[in-house]
C-alpha cells in the first residue's frame, strides 16, 4: 500500500515536471525575445552554423526604428525582427521546401538556390535587386539622402547570370564570401621571425623589411612576408617544426577542409577561367597533364573543348597536380598535427580550440596554421570568449593577431595575384509563402542588408566580406587583424564562384561543389577519397593519387554518373 | 418473431461491418499510399531518367544497363558487397548468438543479471548519434592512450586503416544485443516453469537445459531474427553515417550506407531513377535467399512437440 502510494506520488510529481517544462517552451519564442503583440513580427531565419546570426540582431535596432511609426496589421504598429536559426536552412530546405517554415526572410548555407527555386520557394526579389536602395518599399517613396545604387550594381557578371538563371528573375542573394584557406597566427609569426626577408631568408625582427609574398607585389602589404612558393613554404613549416610547434593544423575528424584547400589551392594555380570550367562545363581546357617524364615532372599540353560530356577530362587538369603535391610535401614531411590529424575525435572545433588556446595553455602544442574557412574565427568565438574572460582584452576575438594566409604559389612564375574560389549556397531569400501584407517589409528587410551601411556592419560583426561591391571606408581599421586580410583579399583577389546555372550543376550539384566528391582516385585497385588519409595511411604519392583521379573518372563512370546533362 | 430476430442480427452485422470499415480505413488508405503507392513509383522510377525538377522522361533499362556498366569500372560496389556479407557473417554469428547466450544468462538470474541487463540494453535507448560520438572519442581518443601505455602504438581504432571495419562492427554488434535480448528473455519467459523443473530432476546442466530446452522452444525467434537479418544484408548500413556522415572512406562501405547516402545527398533527385534500379536489382539477388533460409530454418528447426 505504501509502495503504490509512493509510486502515485512519483508519477504526479513527473508530471508537474513534464507540465511545467512544457509550458515553459510554450511561453518562449525562437530568437528567445519577448513576443510584443502590438507590432507586427518579421521572421528571420539564419542557418545555425559558424557565421551565426549576431549579424541580424547587429542591424535590428536601426531596422525596427525605420518603421517605428508604420502599420502592418490592423491594431499594429511598427515591426519587430524574430531571429531564429535552424541547421533546415539548408540544401533543398528538406523535402518540403519553406512551405512550413514561419520565418520569412530566411539566410541559407549549402542552399541548391536553383532547385528551391523553381519549385516555388523563393518569392520573386527582382524589384528590389534592380530599384535604387534608397526606394522604399513599405512607403513607396524614394528616401532623402539613401543610395542611389542598385543591388544589381554591386553584383559581377557570373552572378546576375547565376542568380537571374530562372527566367531572368532573381529569387536569392548571395550573402557570404566564404573559402577555404590557411589562417596563420600573426603572433607567432612576428614572435618568432618566421616572415621571408626580400632576400629569401628569415627576417631578423618584426621590424624588418618582408618579401613581396606570394603576388610578387611590395604595395599588398598583407602578404609581405609570406611564402612566395611550396619550396618556401616548406622552409617554413621546417623552421617551425624545428621550434617545437605544429607548422599546419586541421581537425582529424573532417578530412574535407585539406580536400576543400585542395581545391583552393587549385584554383589559385589554374586561374578564375580555368576554375570555372569545373563547375560550368563549358568552355576550352589548356594545360592538361599528358604524362609524367623520367624525372617525374608532367608533361602538359594540348588543348581539349570540355562540356558536361567530357567532364573526366578535366581531371587531367595541371592544377589538380600541383594543389596535390603541395599537400604531398606536408603530409612526406611530418608537417602536420601526425598524432590526431586522421583521429575521428579531433574534431575541426577542437582544432580551432588548439589553434587559439596553445598561447595561454602550456600544455597543449602551439600550431602555426590552420586549415579552416575564413568564418572559423566566427565558429571559435566561445573560446575567444573564455580567454578574454580570464587574460583580459589583449586575448579578445578583436585583439588577438591571426589572418587567412595567401596561398603559396607551385613556384616562382606562377607568382602574382590570388584567385579565391569562393564556396556556392550562402544566400538570402524570402519565403514565398510569406502573408501578403508583409511581403514588402521582407523585401525592405532584404534590401536594407545591402545597403553600405548595413554590409559594413555585417562584415564588422562576422569579420568576412559579402559577395558584393561596398567598400568598408573607416570601418576598416575597427576591424580585427584576420578581418582586414578578408577584406584585401575581397578587394584585392581574383575571384571565381562555384555558382553556375549549368545543366549538369543544377541536377548534380553536391557531385559538383562539394569537395569529398572531387578528388576521388583508385590507385592500385583501391578507391580513396580523401587526398590527406590516403598520402598519410597508405603513403600514396601526389602523382599516383593524380593518376588514380582520372582511374577513377573513366568515361563509362562519367556518363554512368552525370546522365542526362 | 424469427423475421425480427433475423433483420435485428443482419443490421448488427452491418452496423458490427460499418465499424470494422471506418477502424480500417485509415490504416489500409495508409498502407495503399505509404507502402503500395510508393514501391510502385519506385518500381516505375526504375525505368525514366531525371531531367529537371519535378520532370522525368522514360528511358527503358538504360539505367539498369548503366548499372551493369558501373559494376564493372568502379570498385565501390564490390567493396560494398564484401562488407555488407562480412556485417552479415559478423553480425549474425556474434550478435544473434552472443544475444542468446546473454539472454539464457540475464533469465537463469545469473550473478549481477540486472546490471549486465542495463549495460547490454542502455544503447538502444541512447539516441545512435551522442552513442557514435562517445565511441569514437574512446576509439580514437582514449584507446590510443591506453595501448601506448602498454607499448602498443596505434593511432586509433577508427583511426588505423587497419582496424577501422573491424571497430564498426564491433560497435554494431554491442549495440544490437539490446532488442535481441529483450525479444529472447521475453520468448524464454514463456516458457512453462514445470519443463524447467522436469530437467531439474532429471539432473539437467545448464548447458543441456540451454541447447535440449531453451532453444529449440525459442526457435521460432531465433529464426524471425535470422531471417530478418538475412532481409536486411542490403539495407543495413552499419551507423556509419552517424560515423561519417557523407564522407566515409570507401573501404568501409556498405550497400546499405551507400543507398542510404546516396538518396539523403542535397538535390540527388537525379540519381533517384538509378538507386530505384539498383534497389530492384539488390530485391531479385535477397528475395531467393531469404525464402532458402526461411526454408532450411523451418527444415532443420525442432518439431512443435
Amino acid at each position: 500500500m505504501k509502495r503504490k502510494t509512493e509510486k502515485k506520488l512519483i508519477s504526479a510529481a513527473c508530471a508537474v515536471f513534464i507540465a511545467f517544462s512544457a509550458s515553459s517552451c510554450a511561453g518562449r519564442n525562437p530568437g528567445g525575445e519577448t513576443l510584443n503583440k502590438d507590432m507586427t513580427q518579421l521572421n528571420i531565419g539564419v542557418f545555425e552554423g559558424g557565421l551565426g546570426s549576431d549579424w541580424v540582431y547587429a542591424l535590428k535596432k536601426s531596422f525596427e526604428e525605420k518603421y517605428a511609426d508604420v502599420s502592418f496589421e490592423p491594431n499594429k504598429k511598427g515591426v519587430q525582427l524574430q531571429v531564429s536559426e535552424s541547421k533546415s536552412f539548408s540544401g533543398t530546405f528538406g523535402t518540403e521546401g519553406t512551405v512550413n517554415m514561419s520565418q520569412d526572410v530566411i539566410f541559407a548555407e549549402g542552399a541548391a538556390m536553383l532547385y528551391c527555386a523553381e519549385r516555388g520557394d523563393f518569392l520573386d526579389i527582382s524589384d528590389i535587386v534592380k530599384a535604387p536602395l534608397d526606394y522604399d518599399f513599405v512607403r513607396k517613396n524614394t528616401a532623402d539622402g539613401g543610395e542611389s545604387a542598385t543591388i544589381e550594381s554591386k553584383l559581377s557578371d557570373n552572378q546576375k547570370a547565376y542568380y537571374s538563371a530562372l527566367d531572368n528573375k532573381y529569387y536569392a542573394l548571395p550573402t557570404a564570401e566564404t573559402y577555404m584557406g590557411i589562417a596563420y597566427d600573426i603572433e607567432l609569426f612576428e614572435e618568432n621571425n618566421l616572415f621571408f626577408a626580400p632576400d629569401g631568408t628569415f627576417v631578423k625582427s618584426a621590424a624588418d623589411q618582408r618579401s613581396s609574398g606570394p603576388d610578387g607585389d611590395p604595395d599588398t602589404e598583407w602578404d609581405n612576408g609570406l611564402p612566395a612558393t611550396y619550396a618556401q613554404f616548406y622552409t617554413l613549416c621546417a623552421k617551425i617544426k624545428q621550434l617545437g610547434m605544429i607548422p599546419v593544423m586541421w581537425g582529424g575528424a573532417l578530412q574535407e577542409m585539406v580536400s576543400f584547400l585542395l581545391l583552393s589551392l587549385e584554383a589559385d594555380y589554374a586561374g578564375s577561367e580555368q576554375m570555372y570550367l569545373n563547375y560550368d562545363y563549358n568552355g576550352v581546357l589548356k594545360n592538361q597533364i599528358l604524362s609524367f617524364g623520367k624525372d617525374c615532372l608532367p608533361v602538359t599540353g594540348g588543348s581539349v573543348n570540355i562540356s558536361a560530356a567530357n567532364g573526366y577530362e578535366l581531371y587531367k587538369q595541371d592544377a589538380k597536380y600541383y594543389a596535390l603535391k603541395f599537400l604531398e610535401g606536408i603530409i612526406k614531411n611530418g608537417y602536420y598535427n601526425v598524432k590526431n590529424g586522421t583521429s575521428s575525435s579531433f574534431t575541426h572545433q577542437d582544432a580551432e580550440d588548439v589553434f587559439v588556446s596553445a598561447k595561454y595553455n602550456t600544455k597543449l602544442q602551439r600550431a602555426a596554421m590552420l586549415v579552416d574557412g575564413n568564418w572559423w574565427q566566427s565558429e571559435a568565438k566561445g573560446v575567444f570568449n573564455e580567454w578574454e574572460a580570464e587574460k583580459g582584452e589583449c586575448a579578445s576575438l578583436q585583439n588577438r593577431k591571426f589572418g587567412m594566409m595567401a596561398l603559396p604559389k607551385a613556384d616562382e612564375s606562377k607568382t602574382g595575384n590570388m584567385t579565391l574560389l569562393t564556396y556556392q549556397g550562402h544566400i538570402g531569400v524570402i519565403n514565398s509563402h510569406i502573408e501578403d501584407y508583409k511581403i514588402n517589409l521582407a523585401k525592405s528587410f532584404l534590401q536594407y542588408c545591402y545597403t553600405e551601411k548595413a554590409l559594413r556592419t555585417y562584415t564588422l560583426m562576422t569579420n568576412i566580406c559579402r559577395p558584393v561591391t561596398y567598400s568598408m571606408g573607416d570601418d576598416y581599421n575597427k576591424l580585427s587583424s584576420h578581418g582586414k586580410i578578408c577584406c584585401d583579399l575581397h578587394v584585392g583577389a581574383n575571384k571565381v564562384s562555384m555558382e553556375s546555372s549549368s545543366k549538369i550543376n543544377r541536377n548534380y550539384n553536391t557531385e559538383i561543389w562539394y569537395a569529398p566528391n572531387l578528388w576521388t582516385s583508385t590507385v592500385g585497385g583501391t578507391t580513396y577519397k580523401f587526398p590527406s588519409t590516403a598520402m598519410i595511411n597508405s603513403g600514396i604519392s601526389a602523382e599516383d593519387y593524380f593518376l588514380g583521379l582520372s582511374g577513377y573518372w573513366t568515361k563509362g563512370v562519367w556518363n554512368g554518373t552525370f546522365r542526362n546533362v | 418473431m424469427i423475421k425480427k430476430i433475423c433483420d435485428r442480427a443482419n443490421g448488427k452485422k452491418i452496423e458490427d461491418l460499418f465499424f470494422y470499415a471506418v477502424i480500417l480505413a485509415f490504416p489500409v488508405l495508409q498502407f495503399c499510399v505509404f507502402y503500395i503507392g510508393v514501391n510502385f513509383n519506385s518500381l516505375l522510377l526504375a525505368f525514366k531518367n531525371y531531367e529537371s525538377y519535378n520532370s522525368y522522361s522514360w528511358s527503358g533499362l538504360s539505367n539498369f544497363e548503366n548499372l551493369f556498366v558501373m559494376f564493372g569500372e568502379k570498385t565501390l560496389y564490390a567493396v560494398a558487397f564484401k562488407n555488407s556479407l562480412k556485417s552479415f557473417v559478423w553480425g549474425t554469428a556474434c550478435g544473434l548468438l552472443l544475444g542468446l547466450f546473454f539472454s539464457y544468462y540475464i533469465f537463469k538470474k545469473g550473478f549481477a543479471y540486472n546490471f549486465f541487463k542495463v549495460c547490454l540494453f542502455l544503447p538502444s535507448i541512447i539516441p545512435a548519434i551522442a552513442l557514435v560520438v562517445m565511441f569514437k572519442q574512446f576509439a580514437d581518443g582514449a584507446m590510443p592512450q591506453i595501448l601506448g601505455k602498454i607499448g602498443f602504438h596505434v593511432k586509433g581504432l577508427l583511426a588505423e586503416p587497419k582496424l577501422t571495419f573491424g571497430s564498426i562492427i564491433f560497435y554494431n554488434v554491442w549495440i544490437s544485443f539490446g532488442t535481441g535480448i529483450l525479444m529472447y528473455a521475453g520468448a524464454m519467459e514463456n516458457i512453462p516453469e514445470s519443463i524447467f523443473e522436469a530437467a531439474k530432476l532429471d539432473g539437467a546442466s545448464y548447458g543441456i537445459e540451454f541447447f535440449k530446452i531453451v532453444f529449440p522452444l525459442i526457435w521460432g525467434t531465433f529464426s524471425t531474427f535470422f531471417i530478418v537479418n538475412v532481409g536486411s544484408i542490403f539495407i543495413n548500413s552499419m551507423n556509419i553515417y552517424a560515423f561519417y556522415g557523407p564522407n566515409a572512406e570507401e573501404s568501409v562501405y556498405t550497400i546499405g550506407y551507400f543507398l542510404y547516402n546516396e538518396s539523403v545527398k542535397t538535390n540527388a533527385y537525379a540519381n533517384y531513377p538509378q538507386l530505384a534500379a539498383f534497389g530492384i536489382v539488390l530485391s531479385l539477388i535477397t528475395l531467393p535467399f531469404v525464402y532458402l533460409s526461411k526454408f532450411i530454418l523451418k527444415k532443420i528447426g525442432p518439431a512443435a512437440d
